[in-house]
C-alpha cells in the first residue's frame, strides 16, 4: 500500500522595489511589468480555476513587502496597462508580418491570449492584482505569508536593530495589506541564523523555512516539521524534489520541448520595426516575446526550432506525473524515518520561476495539482499552518547557519564584486540607529518627523539582498549601484538635515515620491531596545 | 571596488559577517581625527586583526593596509561564535580601537554541495551566452 504524504509548496515571490515616475520606459520596470504577465497572473488564474473546479491548491504564496507595494502603486498600475496594451499592439503586427508562417502565428496567438488576459484580469480588480490574491486567502485556498521588509538577508545585518526593523515592518506591511497578522516568514534567500528565530517571534511569527543542510548536523531528517527552543516551527526545504524543478542541468525547465528564453523577438526582429517598444535609448533589450523552444541546448541560440504550445503541453503532462511518481517514493523510503507521521515534503521556489523563466511552469504545478484528484494519489497538499495544526508535538530543534544560495552559504552576497556595499550598509545603519535613539523620546517637528520615517525608508532600501546579488552577477550592475548608492546617500543627507533641524522640504517630497514604499512606517523601530 | 560615489560618515568601527564555513569577512573604518592621525605617522599605516572564539582564543591575526574597507579572513572551520578585534600601533606599541559584533560561523555541511540553486543557474545560462 502506497504511503500517504503530504506536500508544501512554497512560492516566494519577490521583485526588488523599483519605481520610477519621473522617468518613462525605465527598462528595470520591466521586470515587473513582465513577472505580472508571465507569473502572477498565470498563477492566479490557476488558483482561481482549480478553486471554480472545487480543489483546492493549498500553496503557500510569499509575497514580499516591495513586490506588495509595487503591486498596489498607483503609477506602475498605469504603466503596466501601458506596457500591456503596447505587447499586444506589437503582436497584432506581428500576425501581418507573419502571416506565411503558420507555426509561428501559433504562437503569436498564444502571447495575444496570455497579454489578454492579464490586462482582463488587471481591469477586473481597477489594476491591483492584490485583490484576487486576498480573496483567494480569505476563501482558504491559499496561504499567504511575508518576507523581511526590504528582502535583506537577515544574518548579515551586523545591527541587531536592522534585523528588527526589517521584520518588524514586514509584519505591519502584511497587516495593512491582508487585514490579519502574518503566520509564516521566509527567510530571504533561505538564510538562516539560531538568533533569528527570537525576532521572528517577537513579531507573532508561528513558522519560518530552512535549507536542507541546516539540519544535517542534528541528525533531524528533512520529512517533518520541527521547532525552535523559542516556538517558532521550522519547515525544512528538501533538496532532491527541489533539484528535479530547479536544476538546469537535469530539472524539467530544461527540456528541448519547453520555450527558450534566452530568444526574444527584441533581439531578432527589424531594430526599426520594433523600436516604438523599445525604451527612450532606442537599443535591443528583451521584449518578453520568445518564439523558439529550446531544441537543443548544446547548440547555439540561432539553432532553435519554433515553439510547439501543444508538444510542450505533452510535455508538462509528463513531467507532472513523474515528478508526482518520485515523491511517492520518496515518501514511502521517508515513512521508514518518520514512523507514525505522514512524511512531509518541502518544496519551495522563486515564484518567477514559474512562468517567466519556465514558461510551462503554472501547467505544470496545475496539472500535478489535478492529477492528485484525478488519479487518486497518495499525496495531498497542505499549508505549513494546516500541517502544524494536525502535527502539534514537533520535535526540537536549533537549525545551523545556512542559506539556499550557491554553495549553501553567503558567498553570492559577500565576495570581491559587491562586499563594498556592506560598509555603506553598516554605516548608514549605525547612523539611523544612533538618531532614532536621540529621538525616540523627543518632540519633532513634522517636517523633522517625516524625514527621519523616509531615511528609515532608505535605509531599508540599502538593505535589498537584490543589490548584492545584481552586482554578483554581472546584470543591471550599474543600475545596482546606483539604486545602492543613492539610497544609502539620501538616508544620509535625511538624517543630517533632521538632526540640524533645517530639513529640505523639496528634497524630502521628491524622495518621499520616488521611494514611496511603507506608508505608516515609525523611524523609531531602529532606536534599540531598553536596558534595564 | 569600493564606491567613492558613497557619503557616508566615518566612525572607528569593525564588523565581523560570516562567509562560510571557516571565513569572515571583516569590515572597517575610522573617524576623520584617526585618519588624520595615521596619516601624518602618529599611528602606523598597518593595522592588525584578531579573530577571537567565545571562549577569548584568538584564531586568525593579521595585518592590514589601514586604508581597506574589509578584508576575509579565514579561521578553522569550526561553528560557533567569533568576535574580531582591530588594533593600531603606536609609539607604546599595539592599542585596541574597535572591537566587533558576535557572528556566527555556520558548521561544515557534507551535503551542500549536491544542491541545486536554480535561480543562479538560469542567469548563469544568460552570462554565459
Amino acid at each position: 500500500m502506497n504511503t500517504r504524504a503530504s506536500l508544501l509548496f512554497v512560492l516566494h515571490a519577490h521583485l526588488p522595489f523599483v519605481n520610477h515616475p519621473f522617468d518613462s520606459g525605465f527598462l528595470e520596470e520591466n521586470w515587473f511589468f513582465e513577472a505580472v504577465a508571465e507569473t502572477y497572473v498565470p498563477l492566479i488564474r490557476m488558483f482561481e480555476r482549480l478553486a471554480a473546479d472545487h480543489i483546492r491548491p493549498g500553496i503557500t504564496l510569499s509575497i514580499s513587502p516591495t513586490l506588495g507595494a509595487m503591486l498596489e502603486n498607483s503609477e506602475l498600475k498605469i504603466k503596466l496597462s501601458s506596457y500591456l496594451k503596447s505587447r499586444l499592439e506589437l503582436l497584432s503586427k506581428e500576425k501581418t508580418r507573419l502571416k506565411r508562417n503558420r507555426r509561428v502565428l501559433k504562437v503569436v496567438a498564444m502571447y495575444e491570449r496570455l497579454y489578454m488576459d492579464a490586462l482582463e484580469l488587471l481591469e477586473c480588480h481597477d489594476g491591483n492584482l492584490l485583490v484576487p490574491v486576498r480573496a483567494l486567502q480569505r476563501a482558504g485556498q491559499i496561504e499567504i505569508i511575508t518576507t523581511s521588509a526590504t528582502h535583506a538577508v537577515l544574518p548579515l545585518l551586523i545591527r541587531k536593530e536592522a534585523v528588527r526593523a526589517q521584520v518588524a515592518v514586514a509584519a505591519g506591511d502584511y497587516e495593512t495589506r491582508f487585514g490579519r497578522r502574518p503566520s509564516g516568514f521566509w527567510l530571504p534567500e533561505c538564510a538562516f541564523e539560531p538568533g533569528l528565530s527570537s525576532y521572528l517571534r517577537m513579531e507573532g511569527f508561528h513558522y519560518s523555512f530552512t535549507e536542507s543542510h541546516s539540519v544535517e548536523g542534528s541528525g533531524a531528517g528533512v520529512f517533518s516539521s520541527y521547532r525552535t527552543p523559542n516556538g517558532l516551527g521550522i519547515f525544512v526545504r528538501d533538496s532532491s524534489s527541489s533539484a528535479d524543478v530547479w536544476s538546469a542541468a537535469t530539472g524539467y525547465p530544461g527540456n528541448p520541448a519547453y520555450r527558450e528564453f534566452y530568444r526574444d523577438l527584441g533581439f531578432d526582429a527589424p531594430l526599426d520595426y520594433i523600436r516604438p517598444y523599445l525604451g527612450e535609448d532606442g537599443t535591443r533589450r528583451n521584449l518578453g516575446i520568445k518564439y523558439y523552444r529550446i531544441t537543443d541546448r548544446t547548440k547555439d541560440l540561432s539553432k532553435r526550432d519554433y515553439y510547439d504550445p501543444e508538444a510542450a503541453a505533452a510535455q508538462v503532462e509528463k513531467d507532472a506525473a513523474d515528478y508526482l511518481r518520485r515523491r511517492i517514493e520518496q515518501a514511502q523510503a521517508a515513512a521508514l524515518s518518520v514512523p507514525g507521521r505522514e512524511p512531509l515534503i518541502v518544496n519551495c521556489y522563486d515564484a518567477e520561476l514559474f512562468g517567466h523563466w519556465w514558461f510551462e511552469g503554472p501547467l505544470f504545478l496545475e496539472t500535478m495539482i489535478r492529477k492528485i484528484r484525478q488519479e487518486r494519489l497518495p499525496l495531498r497538499f497542505v499549508t505549513p499552518s494546516e500541517y502544524n495544526a494536525s502535527c502539534p508535538s514537533a520535535t526540537e530543534i536549533v537549525p545551523g547557519v545556512s542559506s539556499w544560495g550557491e554553495k549553501g552559504y553567503f558567498e553570492p552576497w559577500v565576495n570581491s564584486s559587491n562586499d563594498w556595499i556592506y560598509k555603506g550598509i553598516c554605516a548608514v545603519t549605525d547612523k539611523m540607529v544612533d538618531t532614532a535613539n536621540f529621538f525616540k523620546t523627543r518632540h519633532l517637528q513634522p517636517l523633522q518627523k517625516r524625514a527621519l520615517n523616509q531615511a528609515a525608508r532608505e535605509v531599508l532600501l540599502a538593505q535589498s539582498s537584490d543589490w548584492a546579488f545584481l552586482l554578483y552577477i554581472g546584470s543591471h550592475a550599474s543600475y545596482a549601484r546606483r539604486r545602492f548608492t543613492d539610497h544609502v546617500n539620501c538616508a544620509v543627507d535625511l538624517l543630517a538635515q533632521a538632526v540640524g533641524g533645517r530639513v529640505d522640504p523639496d528634497m524630502l517630497e521628491k524622495v518621499e515620491k520616488k521611494d514611496n514604499i511603507f506608508p505608516d512606517i515609525d523611524f523609531r523601530l531602529f532606536a534599540s531596545p531598553m536596558r534595564y | 571596488m569600493e564606491n567613492n560615489a558613497i557619503r557616508i560618515p566615518h566612525e572607528n568601527k569593525i564588523g565581523l559577517m560570516p562567509v562560510r564555513p571557516g571565513v569572515f569577512f571583516v569590515l572597517w573604518d575610522f573617524s576623520p581625527v584617526r585618519m588624520r592621525r595615521i596619516r601624518e605617522g602618529e599611528f602606523s599605516e598597518e593595522i592588525k586583526l584578531k579573530l577571537f572564539n567565545e571562549d577569548n582564543k584568538v584564531c586568525f591575526e593579521g595585518l592590514f593596509p589601514w586604508n581597506r574597507y574589509g578584508a576575509y579572513i579565514s579561521h578553522e572551520p569550526r561553528a560557533g561564535r567569533y568576535y574580531a578585534v582591530l588594533y593600531v600601533e603606536g609609539e607604546d606599541g599595539w592599542i585596541t580601537l574597535s572591537e566587533s559584533n558576535m557572528s556566527l560561523s555556520p558548521a561544515l555541511s557534507g551535503s551542500v554541495n549536491e544542491r541545486s540553486y536554480a535561480s543562479m543557474e538560469f542567469h548563469r545560462k544568460k552570462v554565459g551566452t
